[in-house]
């Protein structure tokens, strides 16, 4: 159980400064010091953001990384190593190879840790076998209650653990918070969330996805807490993220927050965008957990007076229906959060990537959740996930009727003839909508419905879609993420 | 105390405008008279038409100015010379009136703010004038000594030269902030934060580089406005040594003896072809300029990713107005409609009045922004290979010699916030270097960047020539060959090799041309 001292205050610094590097070097300073964290010949692992092959703020600013790590060689550390796993079917090296990372961070001295041996699947030669001894090798399985998670043993046995976190703003959870981001110290195939109960019938109402996700999301916490925590907030990516997308905006406030204790740290983020932070789920959950949420009265501020650095954050939609697309109208039922968060990400891809796309191809109906209200429109019909597709088996939209010709000159015939005794029932036929596209998954894989998305439409008739297949055919395929897959499935 | 030259060709347009008001019959006026500050004669009533025109629209659109000439070496700000131009048309100067010194009395410019000058000079002219004044343009000493330096021996100098002094005479008056207007026009704040934002960059050496890699043209220009139409000659030409000569010309269409006909402008523009004996005659619509100037002007300074969505997406519009906003002769091939169908035979469809301008800037920005990110350092690195065709550049190897210009790109929130130039000497340890290491360097230097960006001046010439000055040319070759260019690392290299460019380099020309077009051109022909 997670508890903290009560007779000592957790202290959390609000630092600010003219750039990235003041700012932090201020916080730490303000805190005691790099060296009352890190000590001579310590092994740091430094747990960053390490989304995609983008640049900031999709994942941590290099100027934060870079300061933290000079400082740490500063204080004496033997080895830094910084790490995360990335998104589902992104492999670290072909991140690191696309911004030139480890070469970055070993001219600071540091060393980007490869947590999925993605530096190994170059080598050809690797057979499954030797793949294998190598994943349990580096990766140690850790049993937490009834959950059994992998652990790289880069994180476990380093001696200090640093969490820098960017903060922008989520789907889910309205920010990444720092204990959002501990959790991708695991593999991303261990993240996702199993379906293990999702046949019971309150799996949606009770949103069991995110209770599931927050349940681990603390187990992971505590694996390995973190000696110091960051929250960088100098730039906050708003109005749709956490990665840039067309109604992504970045707002500076010239802000760090720092602190021993990521719940405290969480708390006073959440505090100074003015957002309550017992409305959130991540730390409403923990209540439950009796997890000690410490309470902003009980948290000792250095630096920066909290009431003078509040600012408001445009966060993201937080209902689907929200989300403006061009020539795409909205039906859900009832989702859960784990469909919520594909759709939403799926959604921005559209919006950012396909604006021609969608010009062309127009009433499209996006239907998602559990008994969604049948859609107004003809033209085309997203079915996204299994909740929609099974739901709406009987629904009017997915048969096409038609009436048969009407026989006009055999009527007036009859009409002259007076033989109007019997009127003649219409046929009436039945056929299958083929304009329907079922983008199946519980919840469904983005790639995955990127790819059927351009099978249904065609590539000719969505141009902006089949050149962004085109672009990302050079790092998310080939030998490197097949190995990856193979890597995950050992 | 200003430059005689200067002086004598001020009056006589100061004249011409007087003179011009009496007469009825104004067009058939031929004075020539030089484009105040230029070596440019051009007819004085395009000069009267250019002042009426842009002055209201780009300076201030009311009457009556004074300039007042003060020198600031001394504790208090002295006055040197009051000039008071009374303006019947709002910017057309016509009659110059020196007022006494002691008319009005400014304690210091760093004290008193320009609206209080303004407002006791208009309480003192209306007491002892009755006149009302619109705007003061103030000159220090030190302007009107720089304005006297450029304008030395104005009259023999070349296009480039007067170009290249007065990109010069500009940064130096407004970094210096020794020419203030008030009330300030919105250029004025264009120009001083164009000029902070490119910090130590010098304008006349960026001019420098335009002329480097604008190729050969020789095109004239029939601007039709509300009440004058212009013809302009546009000429370069490369000279034996290695130089080129830039020739602009102004006529009014009476000079050339052509009769302007609206209902005709393929014809006349034929004619000004003929007498001008240039490849190419453009019809422009000088009201579609103006627009396209003021919305430039109008962008705050640092630019901002929408606004230049926006500009991007307007001038994309105008070029795609063919035979609607602008005309040329020849007519270009590309337009024919035969061709066009049997191009498409071969499933390309290119339909230049079906640009797509409207997505165009999208797919550009967007996925700039994904890979660059929203804040981003980028060093881009000019070389010059032209004599060095064999020089290999690659990840490990980049040579101190052929590396002309370098610069560093900070971008915040989206938006272009410094320029800065980089020495030689702060990417080269040695005469080779690698990429990455020049990477380090500036890193440790400036923080770490995102990316590198090295482009030739060849690659740069080939894009100017065949994507702009032969946009219309109906030959695939020019283009394709400009295409292989980019995929050579020796033309254009991107440190790291972010995806969208590795798509570039790795597909074959047709089949980049086949997947691009259809975001580039619009679907629906009519």
């Amino acid at each position: 159980m997670l508890t903290q001292s009560k007779s000592k205050k957790t202290e959390v610094v609000i630092s600010k400064g003219n750039t990235p590097k003041e700012s932090l070097l201020k916080g730490i300073d303000i805190l005691g010091g790099i060296s009352k964290f890190i000590d001579e010949g310590d092994h740091v692992f430094i747990k960053f953001n390490l989304h995609l092959p983008g640049g900031f703020p999709t994942n941590t600013n290099l100027d934060t990384l870079q300061t933290i790590i000079i400082s740490c060689k500063k204080a004496g550390a033997k080895k830094v190593y910084l790490g995360s796993f990335p998104f589902k079917g992104v492999s670290i090296k072909s991140i690191s190879d696309l911004l030139c990372l480890n070469e970055f961070f070993q001219s600071n001295g540091a060393e980007l840790a490869f947590l999925d041996n993605s530096d190994i699947f170059e080598n050809k030669e690797i057979n499954q076998d030797q793949l294998k001894k190598i994943k349990y090798n580096s990766l140690t399985n850790i049993q937490i209650k009834n959950n059994e998670f992998l652990v790289p043993n880069v994180i476990l046995n380093s001696d200090k653990v640093i969490c820098v976190n960017q903060i922008n703003v989520d789907p889910l959870f309205k920010l990444n918070l720092s204990l959002y981001n501990l959790y991708s110290i695991i593999p991303t195939k261990y993240q996702e969330i199993g379906k293990k109960s999702r046949d019971t019938n309150d799996y949606i109402s009770r949103d069991q996805y995110k209770r599931d996700l927050i349940s681990n999301i603390f187990e992971i916490f505590t694996i390995k807490k973190p000696n110091l925590v960051i929250n960088d907030l100098y730039y906050i990516l708003e109005g749709a993220g956490p990665h840039i997308y067309k109604d992504s905006e970045l707002k500076k406030t010239g802000l760090m927050i720092l602190g021993n204790d990521a719940i405290s740290v969480d708390v006073v983020t959440l505090n100074a965008l003015n957002l309550d932070f017992n409305e959130n789920e991540l730390i409403q959950q923990a209540y439950s957990k009796n997890i000690i949420i410490p309470k902003i009265s009980t948290i000792r501020i250095l630096g920066e007076k909290l009431e003078d650095i509040k600012t408001n954050v445009k966060l993201c939609v937080s209902k689907i229906d929200d989300i403006r697309a061009r020539n795409v109208s909205i039906n859900s039922g009832k989702y859960c959060s784990g469909c919520f968060k594909q759709a939403y990400h799926l959604l921005n891809i559209m919006k950012t990537y396909m604006g021609k796309d969608l010009k062309y191809n127009i009433d499209n109906s996006f239907i998602v959740g559990e008994n969604p209200p049948e859609p107004e429109k003809v033209g085309n019909f997203i079915l996204f996930g299994d909740c929609a597709i099974n739901s709406t088996k009987d629904y009017s939209f997915k048969k096409i009727i038609t009436e048969q010709k009407k026989d006009i000159i055999g009527e007036t015939k009859q009409k002259f003839k007076k033989e109007l005794k019997f009127k003649k029932k219409t046929k009436v036929k039945e056929k299958p909508n083929k304009n329907i596209l079922d983008l199946p998954g519980c919840p469904p894989d983005i790639s995955n419905c990127l790819e059927l998305i351009l099978k249904y439409y065609k590539k000719k008739n969505v141009p902006n879609l089949n050149l962004l297949r085109n672009v990302n055919k050079l790092w998310i395929t080939g030998e490197s993420i097949n190995k990856l897959k193979i890597w995950e499935a050992l | 105390m200003i430059n005689e030259g200067f002086k004598k060709n001020w009056l006589k347009i100061l004249n011409f405008n007087k003179n011009r008001e009496i007469l009825e019959d104004h067009e058939k006026l031929k004075e020539f008279v030089r484009i105040p500050l230029s070596p440019l004669t051009l007819n004085a009533n395009i000069l009267y038409n250019f002042f009426e025109l842009l002055y209201p629209k780009f300076i201030n659109d009311q009457q009556n100015i004074l300039d007042i000439i003060i020198s600031t070496a001394e504790k208090k700000d002295k006055i040197l010379g009051l000039y008071l131009y009374r303006t019947k048309k709002a910017g057309v100067h016509q009659t110059l009136e020196p007022l006494p010194d002691g008319l009005i009395r400014i304690k210091s410019l760093e004290i008193e703010k320009l609206d209080d000058i303004f407002n006791k000079i208009q309480t003192q002219l209306l007491k002892e004038k009755g006149i009302r004044i619109s705007s003061i343009r103030l000159f220090k000493k030190e302007a009107i000594e720089l304005i006297n330096k450029h304008c030395e021996r104005i009259e023999e100098i070349t296009i480039y030269e007067f170009l290249k002094r007065l990109m010069d005479l500009i940064q130096k008056l407004f970094q210096q902030d020794l020419f203030l207007i008030y009330p300030e026009p919105i250029i004025f704040e264009f120009f001083r934060s164009g000029i902070k934002l490119l910090s130590k960059i010098q304008l006349k050496n960026f001019f420098k580089f335009i002329e480097e890699i604008l190729p050969e043209f020789n095109i004239s220009l029939l601007i039709n406005g509300n009440k004058i139409k212009i013809v302009i000659l546009l000429q370069k030409t490369s000279l034996k040594s290695k130089e080129s000569k830039l020739t602009i010309k102004f006529f009014i269409p009476d000079e050339l003896r052509v009769e302007i006909d609206d209902s005709n402008i393929l014809n006349n523009l034929r004619t000004i072809q003929d007498k001008l004996k240039t490849k190419k005659a453009y019809y422009l619509s000088q009201n579609d300029i103006i627009s396209i100037i003021s919305d430039f002007f109008e962008l705050a300074i640092p630019i901002k990713k929408e606004n230049l969505k926006f500009l991007l997406q307007k001038t994309l519009f105008g070029y795609r107005s063919f035979e609607n906003h602008w005309n040329m002769v020849p007519r270009p091939k590309i337009y024919n409609t035969f061709l066009r169908f049997l191009i498409r035979l071969f499933g390309f469809n290119i339909n230049l009045k079906k640009l797509s301008h409207w997505a165009i800037p999208d797919l550009i920005f967007n996925y700039l922004d994904f890979y660059f990110g929203l804040n981003s350092r980028i060093l881009l690195i000019i070389t010059d290979l032209e004599n060095k065709k064999k020089e290999k550049i690659s990840r490990e190897r980049l040579s101190k010699n052929i590396c002309k210009h370098s610069f560093l790109l900070e971008f915040e929130e989206s938006t272009l916030t410094k320029i800065s130039r980089i020495n030689k000497e702060q990417l080269f340890s040695k005469a080779f270097d690698s990429l990455f290491s020049i990477k380090v360097k500036i890193t440790d230097n400036y923080g770490p960047i995102s990316a590198i960006i090295i482009v030739d001046k060849f690659l740069l010439k080939n894009i100017l020539n065949n994507f702009i000055f032969e946009h219309s040319k109906f030959s695939f070759f020019p283009r394709f060959k400009t295409l292989k260019l980019l995929k050579d690392d020796r033309y254009l290299t991107i440190f790291p090799e972010f995806p969208f460019y590795k798509l570039i380099k790795r597909k074959k020309s047709i089949s980049l041309l086949r997947l691009l077009l259809p975001i580039l051109i619009d679907k629906h022909e009519f």
